[in-house]
């Protein structure tokens, strides 16, 4: 019985149990909704973008100069297309991994599948890589604008 | 669709080698988001209070920033929960700790869909009161 217990522990190792189970299913029940509900407002903004920019635009050369600022206006909106386009193409990324996260890990526990499962963690994985480098660089422009603030408050 | 609740599979799957590189490296990056958030809110909140001292007017943008950086402070301490248990647990070969870091994740799944939520109802909110008041002015 010793040699048994002591065989055994040997072999320990973490399990997906029930808990863990249920708390991976609930995550992917959640993390589906944030997905769909993220792509439906990304699909709306860009659709009002689409609307609103050209209005905006339009205001632009009809306040002044119509001549000196049809140049800038062209300019303004295409560093203003591009912006947006790297924006959504970095929603969707982020998106579409945690769709995958969601559906695969969901697949895999439903249906005992390991490696539908482990690509679901992967997807989890990328996601948190690509989502931490976004946030390093945002906390790096926050530094760099707090430290101005200070600098020009203390002026 | 159908949503069972729990998953019912005669073969359960396992954390095997591959599975818990993914999770170590996802536990790691969460912390990083976690902290580089925590960071970020604490940094906005602060110069958002010397901007209220500086100029009384803007007491409105401290109070949303301090919302604001409260929210942020709930969910990523929840998510610095999951990247530590989670990552102790890996290590150690801790059950306990793992499962828990793992309902870290969970939870940190369900506050952020709560928070959308309630963005969403303020956004209809809003697009409901703009187009009365449009239809209002019109008429």
């Amino acid at each position: 019985m010793d040699q048994q217990e002591s065989h055994s522990d040997i072999f320990q190792d973490l399990e997906v149990d029930a808990s863990v189970q249920h708390s991976f299913w609930e995550a992917s029940r959640w993390s589906r909704f944030i997905a769909i509900t993220y792509a439906i407002a990304s699909g709306l903004a860009v659709v009002a973008l689409l609307f609103a920019g050209k209005a905006i635009l339009e205001g632009f050369v009809r306040a002044g100069n119509m001549e000196e600022l049809a140049g800038a206006t062209g300019i303004l909106g295409g560093f203003l297309i591009v912006m947006l386009l790297i924006v959504l193409g970095i929603t969707a990324t982020l998106i579409v991994l945690l769709l995958r996260f969601a559906n695969q890990t969901r697949s895999g526990l439903q249906h005992g599948q390991q490696a539908t499962f482990n690509n679901g963690l992967k997807s989890l994985k990328v996601y948190f890589i690509i989502y931490g480098s976004l946030t390093l660089v945002g906390t790096l422009f926050v530094l760099l604008a707090a430290v101005v603030s200070m600098f020009a408050l203390s002026r | 669709m159908e949503d069972i609740g729990q998953p019912e599979s005669l073969f359960n799957v396992t954390l095997d080698h591959e599975g818990k590189s993914h999770l170590r490296t996802a536990a790691t990056w969460a912390k990083i988001v976690a902290i580089a958030s925590l960071v970020t809110s604490g940094l906005s909140f602060l110069t958002a209070i010397i901007g209220g001292v500086t100029n009384p007017g803007q007491a409105s943008t401290v109070i949303a920033s301090g919302v604001s950086a409260g929210i942020s402070a709930l969910l990523n301490i929840t998510l610095l929960g999951f990247a530590n248990k989670t990552i102790t647990g890996l290590n150690t070969i801790n059950q306990y700790e793992f499962a828990d870091g793992i309902n870290q994740l969970r939870r940190y799944f369900r506050i952020m869909g709560i928070l959308l939520i309630i963005a969403l109802a303020f956004c209809i909110l809003a697009v409901i009161g703009l187009l009365m008041s449009t239809g209002l002015s019109r008429a």
